[in-house]
C-alpha cells in the first residue's frame, strides 16, 4: 500500500517541473514517433509486403476454367503443399451465383495471403473478421436473383445484410467493407461478393456447383525478419512449381506460369537489414534515453531522494517515486508521438481505413516506449538508491 | 528514568584521503523525554556529527548509541529506515523543502509510505500548518514562502510522523532574530508534549530555551 501511494502522488507530481517535463516528454515523443513508424514498417513484411516476399501466386488462365474438384488440379495443388519448402497452400475459390455474380471465399485468418482482395484494398468498412461477413465492390451493383430473370439491383454498401436464396434455402451476411473498384477485373462483368470461408462452404454445399479456383498462393518456409530462407525458399518453389505445372499440363490453358518476375533477393534482403538495423538501433536509442534520464535524474533529484531517505524512505518507495516519474511522462509522450504519426499519416493518407495504425504496432511500440522504462529506471537508479543522505549534504556544503 | 536516547563512549573518525579526522572522540551524552537539549560551539566541532549518529544517518566508529536502551548501531539499513521513519523527525538548517511539493505536501511526504489512510495524514498536516500558523499557506510552494515558514514546514514535516525524539541543525541559522525566537518558542512548546528535542547551534543566543546545554569543542563535550 506504501509503495503504491507513494507512487500515485509521484504520477500527480510529475508534471510540477516544468522544464523537466517538457524535455523528457519531448525526448519520449521522438522516440515514440521513431518507435512506432518502424514496428509499423516491419509489421508490413509479415502483412501487406507477404505476398512480395514469400509468396508465389498461380493465377488461373481465364474465369470458369479451372474446377477446383478436378483430379489433376487437385494433385497439382498437393503437390506444391509437399515442397519441403512450403509453410502453407492457400486456394482461392469462386463459384457463380447466377449469371450475374461470383463469390469468393476469403479465409480471414490469413487476410494477407490473396493478390485479388487485401485488408489494403477496403476502401470503406473493414476487412472480414468473422464468419457470416462480406466484401463487395464499391460502385459495382448486384443482381440477386439467381435465375437473372429479373433486373431488381442493389448497390449494398456496409452495414447491408445480403440474403440470398439457394432453392429453398436462404444465406444471409453482412457487408462489412467496399473494396476499390481498382482491382475489379472481370471479363464477364459479374459482380464479385467476397465472404468468410464457412459461408462460403455453406453455398457451395446447398448449391451443388462447380468450384472454381481463381489462384493459388504458395507461401514460403521461413522467418521474414530474422533469416534469408523465406526469399531462398520463395524463389525454389518458384523453379519447382513452374515445372510441375507444366509437366501435369495445366498451364496453359488452366494456369499461368507462376510471376514471370523472379524476386531480387539481395536487394530484398538488403532493404530488410537495413530496416532492422534502423529498428534495432532505435531500440538501443530508447534504452540509451533511459539512462540518459537516469543519469539526469540522478543529477535533478539527488537532494530530494536524500531527504525523502532522511525522513524514512526505503530503497523501494524510492524506486517507486522516480518510476512513477517515468512512466507518467514516457506515457504523454508516446501518446503524442501516436497522435501526432497518425494525424501524420492521415494527412497523407488516399484511403482512410489503410492509414489508421494497427493495434499490434501501438502495442509492439507501447512495450519499447513504456514498458522499456521499468527496467530502465531499475539499471539506471541503481545508484540513486543507495546514495547515503549524509554525502548529498556534505557535498551541497 | 531512562534516557530516550543516550551516546556511550562514542568515537567518530572520518577518512579524508591519507588523514584520519577525528570528529568525537569518547563521547557520552543523553537526552531524556521531555528535554530541549542544545549543543553548542564552533564549526567543526562535532555538534552535527553528533546529531546524524543519534539520528541514524551515520554509524560510529567506535561506542554505542542506544534508543530506549536498544543498541541502534547494531542495527541493518532496514532497521535504520525504520527507526528515522517512525521514531526521529530532522530539522534542516537550509529545510530542505521539495520544490514540487505544495507545504501541505512537503509536511505529508513522511506518510506516504505508511500503512495511515490519507485521510488521517492529511487531518495530521492540516492540525500542524496551524500548529506552525500556516493555516492559509497550505497550497504554496517553497519558493513562494519566507525563509522563516520555509523552517516552520521542515517543523511540520518533522512532527507529522509523531517522532519521539527530534533533531535539529542549526534551525534558525538561516533566519532572523524574531523569526528565530518563533521558531525555537515552538521547538521549545514541542517538548514539553514528550518529545526529546537536540538543537545544534553556534547561536549564544538560544541557550535561554534550553533545559541543558552542552559545549562541544574538537570533538570532546567540554561543559
Amino acid at each position: 500500500m506504501g509503495n503504491l501511494r507513494v507512487f500515485l502522488k509521484s504520477v500527480r507530481f510529475a508534471f510540477r517541473n516544468k522544464h523537466r517535463s517538457i524535455l523528457f516528454i519531448m525526448l519520449f515523443t521522438s522516440l515514440s514517433v521513431f518507435v512506432v513508424f518502424y514496428a509499423n514498417t516491419f509489421t508490413n513484411y509479415s502483412k501487406a509486403d507477404l505476398l512480395i516476399n514469400k509468396g508465389v501466386i498461380i493465377k488461373q488462365s481465364g474465369f470458369d476454367v479451372v474446377d477446383y474438384n478436378n483430379a489433376t488440379v487437385q494433385t497439382y495443388i498437393d503437390t506444391l503443399k509437399a515442397y519441403p519448402e512450403t509453410e502453407a497452400v492457400i486456394v482461392h475459390r469462386y463459384i457463380n451465383y447466377g449469371n450475374n455474380i461470383r463469390i469468393f471465399d476469403v479465409n480471414y485468418t490469413n487476410p494477407w495471403a490473396y493478390s485479388l482482395v487485401t485488408p489494403r484494398s477496403i476502401m470503406s468498412g473493414r476487412f472480414i473478421s468473422s464468419q457470416g461477413e462480406a466484401l463487395v465492390v464499391s460502385g459495382k451493383e448486384l443482381n440477386l436473383d439467381s435465375t437473372a430473370t429479373s433486373n431488381a439491383t442493389i448497390d449494398p454498401s456496409p452495414g447491408d445484410k445480403i440474403t440470398i436464396s439457394i432453392g429453398q434455402v436462404k444465406a444471409s451476411f453482412y457487408v462489412v467493407g467496399e473494396i476499390s473498384p481498382e482491382i475489379y477485373i472481370d471479363t464477364q462483368g459479374k459482380a464479385w461478393v467476397f465472404v468468410d470461408t464457412k459461408t462460403f462452404d455453406t453455398i457451395v454445399n446447398e448449391m451443388s456447383t462447380t468450384v472454381y479456383v481463381y489462384e493459388v498462393t504458395v507461401l514460403a518456409k521461413g522467418n521474414l525478419l530474422f533469416s534469408n530462407e523465406p526469399y531462398q525458399n520463395k524463389k525454389t518453389i518458384l523453379d519447382k512449381s513452374r515445372d510441375d505445372i507444366l509437366n501435369a499440363g495445366l498451364a496453359p490453358n488452366y494456369f499461368q506460369l507462376p510471376d514471370g518476375i523472379e524476386p531480387n533477393i539481395d536487394r530484398r534482403i538488403d532493404e530488410r537489414n537495413t530496416d532492422l538495423f534502423i529498428f534495432l538501433g532505435g531500440t538501443v536509442i530508447a534504452l540509451f534515453i533511459m539512462f540518459i534520464y537516469g543519469l539526469l535524474i540522478i543529477k535533478y533529484r539527488k537532494t530530494e531522494i536524500a531527504v525523502l531517505k532522511t525522513v524514512g524512505y526505503d530503497s523501494w518507495n524510492i524506486r517507486a517515486a522516480l518510476l512513477a516519474e517515468v512512466i507518467s511522462l514516457s506515457v504523454v509522450g508516446y501518446i503524442l508521438g501516436i497522435l501526432g504519426l497518425q494525424a501524420y499519416l492521415l494527412k497523407n493518407a488516399t484511403s482512410l481505413v489503410n492509414s489508421i495504425l494497427s493495434w499490434d504496432v501501438i502495442l509492439l511500440s507501447f512495450f519499447i516506449v513504456v514498458l522499456f522504462d521499468i527496467p530502465s529506471v531499475f539499471i539506471s537508479s541503481h545508484s540513486l538508491v543507495k546514495i547515503k543522505p549524509l554525502d548529498v549534504f556534505r557535498d551541497r556544503g | 528514568m531512562e534516557p530516550l536516547i543516550e551516546a556511550k563512549n562514542v568515537t567518530k573518525i572520518y577518512s579524508r584521503g591519507s588523514e584520519k579526522v577525528i570528529a568525537l572522540n569518547k563521547i557520552n551524552f543523553q537526552v531524556m523525554p521531555n528535554e530541549l537539549v542544545i549543543i553548542m560551539g564552533p564549526s567543526g566541532s562535532g555538534k552535527s556529527t553528533l546529531l546524524h549518529l543519534l539520528g541514524g544517518l551515520d554509524t560510529p566508529t567506535e561506542g554505542q548509541i542506544l534508543f530506549k536502551g536498544e543498541d541502534i548501531t547494531q542495527w541493518n539499513e532496514k532497521k535504520y529506515t525504520e527507526y528515522r521513519r517512525n521514531h526521529v523527525g530532522f530539522i534542516f538548517q537550509s529545510w530542505e523543502l521539495i520544490e514540487n511539493l505544495t507545504a501541505i505536501e512537503n509536511i505529508e511526504v513522511p506518510l506516504y509510505p505508511t500503512k495511515i489512510p490519507s485521510d488521517e495524514i492529511r487531518a495530521r498536516a492540516m492540525r500542524l500548518l496551524r500548529q506552525v500558523d500556516l493555516y492559509e499557506r497550505e497550497h504554496h510552494f517553497p519558493s513562494q514562502l519566507s525563509g522563516g515558514e520555509q523552517q516552520r514546514v521542515g517543523i511540520a514535516r518533522a512532527l507529522i510522523t509523531e517522532p519521539s525524539l527530534l533533531l535539529a541543525d542549526e534551525p534558525t541559522g538561516n533566519l532572523d532574530s524574531a523569526t528565530g525566537d518563533i521558531i525555537m518558542r515552538m521547538l521549545k512548546k514541542l517538548t514539553r508534549g514528550g518529545t526529546g528535542t537536540v538543537v545544534a547551534t553556534h547561536d549564544e543566543s538560544l541557550r535561554r530555551y534550553a533545559d541543558r546545554v552542552v559545549r562541544f569543542l574538537d570533538g570532546e563535550i567540554v561543559t
